[in-house]
């Protein structure tokens, strides 16, 4: 196999390409500039040694903390929960949200192995706890996990005394955040309940 | 119009081949045996993506290391012709299509069309499990509004979920399940109550008219949660059977374990009737469940009607033909002794079937 049969081989195995989209990124890069080829080429490269979780927030970063976290115009008083480090760039998109973030690196899902150890809940707990938080969006995806995951984190908040609201989802049940359009996800996060 | 073309291959007895349908009417005319009823439940299979009578999908193929293929043409009422298309690969992948978009699953090929069957299988429903007497409502509710099946679905996922944390000791996520399962199973509960609510009317008055009178059968519905009507009762209700359900690994209440039985003078049914009055119920239960989906979804259905005008004496057969649903498209089995000539009309097309091939009765002469 030569450097083309490889590049498409292994797009192929990226999500949501198959091989004919595959095949037709590697000839367009074939006779794409040369810059765009040498940045993409030198940024695959840095992505595992420069980037990594914040240590505040979990969003991805390649300074700790990260850009968010550290912005002195936020709202420093509010903090959305989101299910992956993905989600922050999604619910950014939409220009609600001016608070800070918390990413939970997954959902409850007992099937999967999935407990509430095995997810960022203690240090929000921590977060939360430590005064200076008046409110707390629950932005997980509505899906069966993602509802299990908001309600127990409703549980887990309540001694914080800090109000909890999570956004209403006019959303497909068993959608993803990310999937869903800009302006549905905007209406969903401005009609948020409290619980 | 319904089907206008079918196409099969490595399909159960069916030799490969297309099939131009195009009538309003089909009669499958054959000895036992022959593939009739396989026909009936290819199409099935592209209008509900599921059998009537086989649950594995492997046992579908002809062969089971090649792919099994099902296409058709469809148009109803004045619509558009749609292709549907449903693949079983070997390796246990199916994969379901409407004009060549592949559907994540059988939820978009069931808001395309309504399809019905009457089969010897519909008996279940009244002396079967409480499982086979629930799907029947289940698949009512589901086919007059499908977030009845986002619901059920949900219900199905956090059911399976809260049991895993009873055998593996999470109490922290037992009580947010709980609630779940509260929430999500009131609303079932609530919906089958409402349906064997306006069936019951229906489906009585159907029985009574078919069956030439007498009997008084109704049909009732017992919640496992029968009295409990907040998500706050029923929260109560599985903290105080918490141990029981822990005991057990599973959960004891709910309603995957309701409970549905038609009855008689306030006896239960099944244990006196006679096969041919169990019969008619399906039937009744069947024209019922037509009329219901056909007002609810302003749609007409495909009627799949398997050997049962056989079984029917004259009286009863005239009295069940008299109340037959109006429908899009009806395929008919029938023997080819069975006097189906006299059911003929300008719209019927009648094929027979003999050793998985089917031909048109002209063709013999030829
Ligand atoms: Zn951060």
């Amino acid at each position: 196999m030569n450097a083309l049969e490889r590049l498409v081989g292994n797009l192929a195995r990226l999500p949501g390409l198959g091989k004919k989209s595959a095949s037709r990124i590697a000839y367009y890069l074939l006779r794409a500039d040369e810059t765009l080829v040498r940045a993409l080429a030198e940024d695959l490269g840095l992505l595992r040694q420069t980037i990594h979780a914040c240590g505040v927030c979990g969003a991805y970063t390649d300074v700790d903390p990260c850009g968010i976290c550290t912005d002195s115009h936020r709202d420093r008083s509010s903090i959305c929960v989101v299910e992956e480090a993905r989600d922050v760039l999604t619910i950014e998109s939409i220009h609600e949200h001016r608070g800070l973030y918390h990413v939970l690196m997954g959902a409850i899902s007992p099937i999967d192995g999935v407990g509430p150890d095995n997810l960022r809940i203690a240090s929000l707990v921590e977060r939360v706890s430590k005064g200076g938080i008046r409110e707390v969006i629950l932005a997980t995806n509505p899906t069966v996990e993602g509802e299990t995951t908001a309600l127990y984190l409703v549980k887990a908040l309540r001694d914080s005394g800090v109000p909890v609201s999570r956004i209403a989802f006019g959303l497909p049940v068993g959608g993803d955040l990310e999937f869903a359009d800009k302006q549905t996800l905007a209406r969903s996060f401005r009609g948020r309940n409290a619980f | 119009m319904g089907f206008e073309r079918l196409r099969f291959f490595n399909f159960r007895n069916l030799k490969d081949r297309e099939l131009f349908l195009g009538a309003r009417q089909v009669f499958l005319v054959g000895r036992n045996g022959q593939g009739k009823t396989n026909l009936l439940e290819a199409v099935h299979l592209l209008s509900v993506g599921s059998s009537f009578r086989e649950k594995r999908d492997a046992a579908l193929s002809r062969d089971p290391s090649r792919t099994t293929g099902l296409f058709a043409s469809f148009a109803a009422g004045g619509a558009a012709v749609k292709s549907l298309s449903l693949q079983f690969s070997p390796d246990h992948r199916k994969e379901l299509r409407v004009d060549e978009k592949t559907l994540a699953d059988r939820r978009g090929l069931l808001s395309e069309m309504l399809c019905l069957c009457f089969v010897q299988q519909d008996m279940e429903f009244i002396v079967g499990s409480p499982e086979d007497r629930r799907r029947f409502f289940d698949q009512t509710l589901v086919l007059s509004d499908l977030s009845f099946l986002d619901a059920l679905r949900t219900y199905r996922q956090v059911l399976k979920s809260r049991n895993l944390c009873l055998r593996e000791n999470r109490d922290d996520v037992l009580e947010v399940y709980d609630g779940q399962l509260a929430a999500q199973g009131l609303i079932l509960q609530n919906r089958r109550a409402e349906l064997v609510r306006e069936f019951d009317a229906l489906f009585g008055a159907l029985l009574a008219e078919i069956s030439g009178a007498e009997q008084e059968v109704r049909i009732r519905y017992r919640p496992s949660w029968e009295g409990l009507c907040t998500t706050d009762e029923v929260m109560g209700h599985l903290a105080l059977r918490r141990e029981r359900d822990r005991l057990m690994g599973a959960t004891t209440s709910g309603p995957h374990r309701d409970l549905c039985s038609y009855e008689r003078e306030g006896r239960e049914y099944s244990h006196f009737a006679s096969t041919g009055q169990l019969r008619l119920c399906a039937l009744a239960l069947r024209v019922a469940q037509a009329r219901y989906l056909s007002e609810r979804t302003s749609r007409k259905p495909v009627l799949l009607v398997d050997d049962v005008l056989l079984e029917l004496d004259p009286g009863k057969k005239s009295a069940f033909l008299a109340r037959f649903p109006s429908y899009e498209q009806a395929f008919f089995t029938f023997l080819p002794d069975e006097g189906w000539r006299s059911y003929r009309t300008p719209d019927t097309l009648v094929l027979e079937v003999e050793a998985g091939d089917f031909r048109e009765p002209g063709e013999l002469l030829r």
